[in-house]
């Protein structure tokens, strides 16, 4: 009886018991973490997307194709050449045009630093067997003819190729005769493969003849008006 | 005897902790009740961000004061730390340059480095900023930088 007597009276002491209890601390409440962290990629190759008519070639480094990848910040070389018949309007790469920067039919591209978009632009040209000198039109009708006349005894059909340099102020056609050489699978490479001092070359080696020629016709005719005045 | 002892001794004890009844005297007294609100806030920070390629103007987020409870002249103060280099994992020498600018992509302004608040809801709109020029430098490969926002309690 008295131990259960005991037994209750510590029962009613024990919710006395202080209890300790933990407050909040919300004096500064933060984000746990204060820092961000800002992340880029940047690729290690772009593409180079052609877009031609059908028989123009695009070269780049010396590889054909129609859709390239490309180093970043890499320099490549790029050539574009047309078929017999046809001749360039305009390059354009990624919406510029850069026909103008060409030399000896090649490009080397800036460093590359995006995903690049090549147009090729061209027109097709009549055949033509005229050579055009900017010079003197008596020499340049002389050399037509003697052209034609070298031609026509020619065993092989000669081809004309045309081609017309990057600058289209300064575009001229040109015709070569290969005397007996048949050059109809030849691709001319743009601008200008061939050099254009060939055409020039040939005008004025046939020119010269022609103009003496005509010097001595012209003797000829003068002797003989003296003869008929005498 | 130990038991009567014991008994005696328990007895005391809840006689001690017992309510007494006290009766109220006639004259006033004030009681004063002193309470303290500690001053609480939230602030937000921009999250991990990943600017897409030749991107030039990215949206950072914004930092905000979502709670508020501050002393009176006081504010809370965040303060934006960062070398403003993206640094090539690979290389450290290769680093492409960016600005944190307040406001959204399509209407940045100043640039960013510091900003108080004083209530609930303020915030600043940040946009990460790389130039074209600075695009078109970068090598290839992995960038990254740590962007620390400091967060003080201070006065106005």
């Amino acid at each position: 009886m008295r131990r259960l007597a005991v037994l209750g009276l510590c029962l009613c002491l024990f919710p006395y018991c202080a209890l300790t209890a933990f407050a909040e601390d919300t004096t500064t409440s933060t984000t746990p973490q204060n820092d961000a962290v800002i992340s880029v990629s940047v690729p290690s190759a772009h593409t180079l997307t052609v877009t031609a008519p059908d028989g123009v070639t695009v070269t780049l480094d010396g590889v054909s194709g129609n859709h390239f990848s490309i180093d970043r910040l890499s320099e490549p070389t790029l050539a574009v050449s047309v078929p017999d018949g046809q001749e360039i309007v305009k390059i354009v790469l990624n919406g510029e045009d850069i026909t103008n920067r060409f030399v000896n039919g090649q490009y080397k591209l800036p460093p590359v630093y995006e995903n690049l978009a090549l147009e090729v632009e061209t027109r097709s040209v009549e055949p033509t067997t005229s050579t055009t000198e900017p010079t003197t039109s008596s020499t340049t009708d002389s050399t037509t003819s003697s052209t034609t006349t070298s031609e026509s005894s020619s065993t092989t059909s000669s081809d004309t190729t045309s081609s017309s340099k990057p600058d289209s102020s300064t575009s001229s056609t040109t015709t070569s005769s290969n005397g007996g050489t048949s050059n109809s699978n030849s691709q001319k490479t743009y601008p200008n493969n061939d050099s254009p001092n060939t055409g020039d070359a040939m005008a004025v080696g046939i020119g010269v003849p022609a103009f003496f020629l005509g010097v001595a016709f012209l003797m000829v005719m003068l002797k003989k008006r003296n003869k008929d005045e005498e | 005897m130990k038991n009567r002892i014991a008994l005696g001794v328990s007895m005391m004890m809840l006689l001690s902790m017992s309510a007494m009844p006290v009766s109220a005297a006639d004259d006033n007294r004030n009681a004063v009740i002193t309470t303290e609100v500690a001053p609480a806030y939230i602030v937000t920070i921009p999250t991990n961000m990943r600017v897409p390629f030749n991107q030039l103007k990215t949206d950072f987020g914004a930092v905000t004061l979502t709670k508020a409870q501050l002393e009176p002249n006081k504010c809370v103060k965040v303060t934006m730390q960062c070398d403003n280099l993206l640094d090539n994992k690979a290389d450290a020498e290769k680093t492409i340059p960016y600005t944190i600018y307040e406001g959204k992509a399509d209407a940045t302004g100043n640039v960013f480095t510091t900003a108080s608040y004083l209530s609930a809801g303020e915030k600043t709109d940040l946009t990460i900023g790389i130039t074209q020029d600075d695009w078109n430098k970068a090598y290839a490969g992995e960038y990254e930088d740590t962007v620390t926002f400091q967060i003080e309690y201070t006065d106005q």
